[in-house]
């Protein structure tokens, strides 16, 4: 896959954009049959309307931005159609009702014809003023990252896949996320869900050893195999020495629940203790899209992945459970000059552990 | 007021922090901007005008500033004095910052603001009560992972006397520091104090509160006669120093170093390191 969307020289760049710049209107740059006429562009369409459904509180336009059916997926659990995102919007809302959304990130690919693919990475700041799925008000300011990643045809989004730091939510609120998982876990699974987890499981998983990969030295001329190898060899091949080629030595690498990584070390020191937690672990990637970010051989690239496994290690989830393991991540990196130099990996830790106290029915 | 030049950075902590005028961080700061101090990480401009407003004192004033950077990276250093809201007693320190600037607004900063110097008590205590504040500890972390010496190759970007001197400080050789500064080189630190011929025994302490310390640097700004690093000194503490006895505690200190060269030495420098949040982490 290379990055040639039609006119992305043109298309919004998010970051170094002010929100002035970002919510100011524009004329039409790209071909987006179907969109309101106020959208300049696909990522103008993206960041104007979470703006406006969430941060000026226009819910009644999930309406018109959502199509009837359309299928969200979380790591807690899936809904189905527009109504259901207004209602689950309106709840967390009432929990925390001052949030604001601050847009980091756009990365996107497709076109009009054969829909649009969005990976939007979104800071949020919020205060839980009432009750909420971690427990009563606290009161408490907190600040977490979300990555929605979303497939878009004629102005409606119709499949999305949301993955939000909830862990660190939870530490943020004064809560234990372990305990806040255990007792999320004593809810009664919904049986959907659950077939889906465990049709995914087995759809990650494999019987056969991992295959080599070789990493392209040039991420921005293919990033779909770059992105492809480096989770082959360095995820399913264990290849940890990768990273020491691929990732710049400064690198900065945001975790689950608030985790700040600096340089090879620590990357790798994360990897391994996630991977020696789920030992059995294979990952499978879902989706690539990529944008040029402007520097010499930069390329920006969002890769939504799924991991799968037994909790077989203490290192990061607590004592062992033999629990079959279920994670949907979505990662962001930055490349310049061949490596990356910044990446943001963000899933549910909180859904991790109620997995690993036996819900959703594991 | 928009940011184009390095002095515009220098103004605009200045009027800040002398003028109280915290607000101008609306129109010079982009909105995602990410603010990264020894304490932690803070994001968005209200979160700036926040910290801003916290620190103040009335008669807080910057002295001998230093700006300097291109393309974008800025740099800047100045002596901090003051009145201590706690003790009601003046201070001396330092506080400086790098800031990347993208169109006339600082899109991601990392600053340093002297808690030694500032803190209203005793440090330790000051150590104690904002340890909250630190970012959670490191799951996994290794920060070097080889029996073979630390690689050069990190290093060989960084412009001359910075590669030296992380280079000296991961082959355990501080005594080639000592070709590094000229004769008359004053060292300023954190905390109002001065060293007069170079930094090798505070660096020799550090190595020795962290024995197998490993330098990284993360950005270096290099402009005319001024140089600065943005580095982490990483290590277990294992050795004498910082705390009564050593804690066996993984280790992660940012360092702001700038300095003015004459003929290839360090003809003076500024070391920006915060003791009190690195106490903090180890609390």
């Amino acid at each position: 896959m290379a990055v040639d969307q039609k006119n992305a020289g043109a298309v919004t760049y998010v970051p170094g954009s002010d929100i002035s710049e970002l919510l100011a209107p524009r004329p039409r740059v790209q071909p987006l049959a179907g969109f309101d006429e106020d959208y300049a562009d696909f990522v103008d369409y993206i960041i104007k309307c979470t703006h406006r459904i969430w941060e000026e509180k226009n819910l009644g336009l999930i309406y018109t931005h959502y199509t009837h059916n359309c299928l969200v997926h979380t790591l807690g659990g899936q809904t189905y159609g527009a109504e259901e995102v207004v209602q689950n919007t309106l709840r967390t809302l009432a929990a925390f009702p001052d949030r604001t959304l601050y847009g980091d990130h756009v990365i996107w690919g497709g076109d009009e014809v054969a829909g649009f693919y969005s990976s939007h990475r979104i800071t949020s700041f919020m205060t839980n003023l009432g009750p909420s799925e971690f427990g009563p008000a606290t009161g408490k300011r907190v600040r977490t990252t979300t990555i929605a990643d979303c497939a878009v045809k004629a102005n409606r989004i119709y499949e999305e896949w949301l993955v939000r730091d909830n862990s660190w939510i939870a530490r943020q609120l004064g809560l234990d996320p372990v305990e806040v998982a255990r007792s999320q876990a004593a809810a009664m699974p919904k049986a959907a869900h659950e077939e889906w987890r465990l049709g995914e499981i087995d759809r990650v998983l494999g019987q056969v050893a991992p295959e080599a990969a070789e990493i392209p030295r040039d991420a921005a001329e293919d990033p779909e195999a770059f992105a492809r190898a480096v989770f082959q060899e360095i995820w399913n091949r264990r290849m940890f020495g990768a990273v020491r080629q691929i990732y710049s030595p400064s690198t900065r690498l945001e975790a689950p629940n608030g985790r700040r990584l600096f340089g090879h070390g620590e990357i790798i020191g994360w990897i391994v203790a996630l991977l020696a937690t789920v030992p059995d672990a294979r990952v499978t990637v879902d989706h690539v899209c990529a944008v040029p970010n402007g520097q010499p051989g930069g390329v920006d690239i969002a890769v939504r992945w799924s991991l799968a496994g037994t909790h077989k290690g203490p290192a990061l989830y607590g004592a062992p459970t033999n629990r079959r393991l279920l994670i949907l991540g979505v990662t962001h990196w930055t490349v310049a000059a061949g490596r990356i130099t910044g990446e943001w990996t963000i899933f549910d830790e909180l859904a991790v552990l109620r997995q690993t106290f036996g819900a959703p029915g594991a | 007021m928009r940011i184009e030049a390095p002095d515009d950075l220098l103004t605009l902590e200045t009027r800040v922090r002398q003028d109280g005028a915290a607000g101008l961080w609306h129109e010079t700061a982009l909105h995602t901007i990410r603010h990264e101090t020894p304490w932690g990480e803070g994001y968005g401009r209200d979160d700036l005008v926040v910290a801003a407003h916290s620190r103040q004192s009335a008669d807080t004033r910057l002295r001998d500033g230093w700006a300097f950077g291109a393309d974008g990276l800025f740099a800047w250093s100045a002596r901090l004095e003051g009145t201590n809201r706690g003790t009601g007693r003046s201070f001396q320190g330092l506080a400086g910052g790098v800031a990347r600037v993208v169109r006339g607004r600082v899109a991601s900063l990392f600053t340093v603001e002297d808690t030694l110097a500032t803190a209203p008590g005793d440090p330790a205590a000051e150590a104690a009560r904002r340890r909250a504040e630190t970012a959670p500890p490191l799951v996994g972390a290794d920060f070097h992972m080889s029996q073979l010496p630390p690689e050069e190759t990190d290093l060989r970007a960084l412009p001359d006397p910075a590669r030296r001197l992380l280079s000296a400080l991961n082959r355990r050789r501080p005594d080639e520091l000592d070709g590094l500064y000229a004769p008359d080189c004053a060292t300023e630190l954190c905390g109002g104090r001065r060293l007069e011929g170079g930094a090798l025994p505070y660096w020799r302490d550090w190595l020795a509160a962290l024995p197998d310390a490993v330098a990284l640097p993360e950005l270096a700004v290099a402009d005319g006669d001024r140089l600065a690093l943005l580095w982490h000194l990483k290590g277990t503490h294992r050795g004498p120093g910082l705390t009564s006895e050593p804690t066996g505690r993984r280790l992660s200190v940012p360092i702001l170093w700038q300095a003015r060269l004459e003929g290839g030495l360090i003809a003076a420098e500024r070391v920006l390191l915060d003791e009190v949040a690195a106490l903090a982490a180890l609390a």
